[in-house]
């Protein structure tokens, strides 16, 4: 008789052969020392097996903290569900933060400062300048429009 | 309260994104995932990384779960489709397994023979520790199979629903897990057999 395969084996041990087949194994192992240490092999890997299914692992604390850590992310951090206010806060910080380094070129603080102070000591200077010069603009217009 | 009345609470909560309701339903279910995927890492921050991924996706699937349908077989397949998704973080290690999982036994002994570091880990160390290593080295489905099936208990029938594969799939994975397993334990000489 041909010797048991591996996969008869592993169906034997798992109960899953038909009776006949069952006793036709068991008389080949009465005499195949072969198929028997394999057979024992098998068993000792179930048995082993089953010795890691009793001694079930410590359950961590922290696997606590993920589940806090999971319901925080999904109830409150979700970045979905944020507010109108909120996102425009945050695009104003942005704002102000990419345009900081203006304050630092030299001359435009104090320029804007002394523009400031002019304006406002004369208003009318400033409103008959601009009204002259848009005065000239349109003199030229018509001259060139007349040409 | 009965089991399912509970579970159907749960589920309502859940359904109506109510956060106790998550909590509960983690809470019942952690040590369950926990153990499975520590199974499968062997390593407990790797575990808690998928113990995370799992109660994410729970929380994004549960809009597609059936009310009244039993809760477990739906959490056991998210659990096994995560950790069959989970990357190694030592990728040299997932590419030495894949080619094992297409090779003969002689060649996976051989493969195992060249690896000096599990070489020296085995000298020391106990039966058990080994065939935590060994399982750790194992193609992923067959690692899942063997998991489910010898540490969890679960039938042919509920693994192949669990990892949506037919019954003769699950067989030929268990058979192959095994069978490396014995090989790779006979070679560590851990049995005097």
């Amino acid at each position: 008789m041909s010797c048991i395969s591996e996969i008869q084996l592993q169906e034997y041990l798992e109960g899953n052969v038909q009776s006949l087949e069952k006793v036709i194994i068991e008389e080949h192992l009465k005499t195949c020392s072969n198929c028997k240490s394999e057979l024992l092999a098998l068993k000792l890997l179930l048995w082993e097996l089953n010795e890691i299914k009793k001694a079930k692992p410590e359950i961590p604390a922290e696997v606590s903290k993920v589940r806090g850590r999971v319901l925080n992310e999904l109830f409150e951090g979700n970045q979905d569900t944020l507010e109108l206010a909120e996102i425009l806060h945050l695009q104003r910080n942005n704002f102000a933060n990419a345009s900081t380094f203006v304050k630092f070129i030299p001359g435009v603080k104090t320029g804007q400062h002394y523009l400031k102070q002019g304006l406002n000591r004369a208003p009318s200077a400033a409103f008959s300048l601009s009204g002259s010069i848009l005065k000239s603009g349109f003199k030229m217009l018509q001259a060139r429009l007349s040409t | 309260m009965p089991v399912q009345v509970i579970e159907g609470k749960i589920i309502k909560q859940c359904k109506q994104n109510d956060r106790d309701g998550y909590n509960a339903l983690f809470k019942k279910y952690e040590g369950y995932i926990y153990t499975i995927c520590y199974h499968y890492t062997n390593s407990k921050e790797d575990a808690l990384d998928l113990v995370q991924e799992v109660f994410i996706r729970i929380y994004r699937g549960m809009a597609k779960f059936e009310e009244g349908k039993p809760l477990q077989p739906w959490i056991k397949r998210i659990t096994v489709n995560t950790c069959l998704n989970y990357v190694r973080s030592n990728k040299i290690a997932t590419v030495s397994l894949n080619q094992s999982a297409n090779q003969e036994g002689n060649v996976i002994e051989n493969m195992v023979a060249d690896s000096a570091d599990v070489e020296k880990t085995v000298i020391l160390a106990q039966t058990r520790s080994v065939l935590d290593e060994t399982i750790a080295t194992l193609p992923p489905e067959m690692k899942l199979a063997v998991i489910l099936r010898h540490i969890d208990g679960m039938s042919y029938e509920e693994i192949g629903n669990a990892m949506s594969a037919p019954i003769g799939t699950v067989k030929n994975y268990l058979y192959r897990g095994r069978s490396i397993l014995k090989a790779k334990l006979q070679q560590y000489g851990v049995w005097e057999v």
